[in-house]
């Protein structure tokens, strides 16, 4: 039998009630109709020039998306006023088949 | 006796709300997926439009040259969904729309906006569709 190859997708970071809030989806593509495991990392861009882990979310979810099918990551700002720095979020399914990940853009957020 | 009203300038006809939407830009990610820049508005009667949200976006694994219309709608409608849409079931930030647009001198509730059509247009490299 054929390895499936499923597609996960993100929402690019943004602030939401003081806090760096990213989520992440699947799609099964030419996979079967099933749950799966999302789970989605939270980095912010730091002065040495790498990206530092922040948080990390996971779900057990069906493919699609939306409210009831994603994966939160959120990381609490700071003490106003805020610096801005660079946020992204990896995305990533180990299965089914070939399992799937992706990096959104980085974004520049008031979230010292 | 003559009376002398006051007068001043007014609108002769204040502009409304005609309908809602989000605009898509959307491009081939830098990994080989597929990347979108979102941007929500709301359309006034007097041609006007008012960006209501601008910072949200996707991106999927999917290559630009596979990823499909529906993918590419969902994505959109995922992207713009509150935070807390798990409790609330809200499908767009409403109280922020109300917000935007009360600060462009457009007075309307969220009763009224949660009832106008909602489109989604978006453009992709080579040319554009709406859906």
């Amino acid at each position: 039998m054929a390895t499936c190859t499923p597609y996960v997708a993100g929402d690019y970071v943004h602030v939401s009630s003081g806090s760096a809030s990213g989520h992440g989806w699947w799609y099964r593509n030419n996979c079967p109709n099933q749950k799966t495991t999302v789970t989605i990392y939270l980095y912010e861009f730091y002065s040495d020039n790498t990206w530092h882990y922040k948080s990390q979310g996971s779900a057990y979810v069906w493919p699609g998306g939306g409210s009831a099918n994603w994966a939160n990551a959120r990381w609490v700002c700071g003490v106003p006023p805020y610096g801005t720095a660079g946020w992204r979020s990896l995305i990533s399914i180990h299965s089914p088949g070939t399992g799937a990940s992706a990096y959104t853009p980085a974004r520049n957020l008031a979230c010292g | 006796m003559e009376m002398m009203l006051a007068m001043k300038p007014t609108n002769a006809s204040p502009a409304t709300v005609v309908s809602l939407g989000a605009w898509g830009d959307v491009s081939e990610g830098s990994s080989g997926g597929t990347s979108c820049n979102v941007r929500e508005f709301a359309l006034l009667s007097d041609g006007r439009e008012i960006t209501l949200l601008d910072d949200r976006g996707w991106t999927s694994s999917a290559p630009l040259g596979e990823v499909s219309l529906a993918h590419v709608v969902r994505n959109v409608y995922n992207a713009v969904l509150p935070d807390d849409a798990e409790e609330t079931g809200e499908e767009h930030e409403w109280q922020r729309f109300e917000q935007r647009l009360r600060e462009a001198g457009v007075a309307v509730s969220q009763h009224d906006l949660r009832a106008m059509p909602y489109r989604i247009a978006f453009s992709v490299p080579g040319g554009w569709q709406a859906g």
